[in-house]
């Protein structure tokens, strides 16, 4: 029983983990890179990442593989290295910009899809 | 990209969850605090890692298996952020804030850091 549950959350964790980093680099690959400019792949990933593992965890105990899959779709060291880049090229403005902007477009994203799984509004 | 570039990417993008989930669970259960170090740990060590890379300018295929799929996967800005989430709901605003501000902060001197030393090489 034990070994059979471990060995699932295993195979949950290692599918989901395949299956973000796939999209995630698929994406990047086909929309290239920022160029200078806002790093829209990597902000879009986060935020959407971030969407959706906030509705998952505001429910009942939620799939291991979809959390899974929103841990290793998001990435939070891909944008640290473009923060870097930004910082070299001495555009502090977007560097703090997109830091500060990617924080708190996260959280609220997180905040903003758990509330409205919990308070469902009538339509 | 090769068709057995995308088969490495599935693998290891697998295998840095598993490290993920491994080191993060590990750290949060030897601390005892409810705020979120094992989240903080794997990113600042990931991302220390990434900027290794990108000093050295590994590029190419390696650059694509070692940075985005490796420590891309192997770090997290949804469970991050939703850690924050967490605490605001638990009544810990100064922890939410802390650990958006900490993460952050310290997450572009690890990347700096690892540029530095990737550099150096």
């Amino acid at each position: 029983m034990r070994g059979g549950a471990d060995r699932r959350q295993l195979a949950a964790l290692a599918l989901g983990g395949a299956a973000g980093a796939l999209l995630r680099v698929w994406i990047a690959h086909r929309v290239g890179g920022a160029g200078g400019g806002w790093p829209w792949a990597t902000f879009s990933i986060n935020v959407s990442g971030a969407l959706l593992l906030g509705y998952i965890t505001a429910g009942p105990p939620g799939s291991l593989l979809a959390i899974s899959f929103c841990g290793a779709f998001t990435t939070f060291a891909t944008m640290q290295v473009e923060i870097l880049a930004m910082l070299e090229r001495h555009d502090y403005g977007l560097a703090v910009a997109y830091g500060l902007g990617s924080a708190a477009a996260g959280y609220l994203a997180v905040r903003v899809t758990a509330a409205a799984r919990r308070r469902p509004v009538a339509t | 990209m090769s068709a057995w570039v995308w088969v490495g990417v599935a693998v290891l993008g697998a295998l840095a969850s598993l490290a993920r989930a491994a080191v993060g669970g590990a750290i949060q259960a030897g601390a005892r605090t409810a705020r979120p170090v094992g989240t903080l740990v794997v990113n600042l060590s990931g991302t220390f890692a990434a900027g290794v890379l990108a000093g050295v300018v590994l590029s190419g295929d390696a650059g694509v298996l070692a940075g985005a799929a490796t420590l891309g996967s192997y770090t997290t800005f949804s469970t991050w952020v939703q850690d924050s989430g967490r605490l605001h709901e638990e009544g810990d605003d100064s922890g939410a804030a802390l650990n958006l501000a900490v993460s952050l902060l310290i997450g572009v001197a690890a990347v700096a850091a690892g540029h530095a030393l990737g550099a150096a090489f």
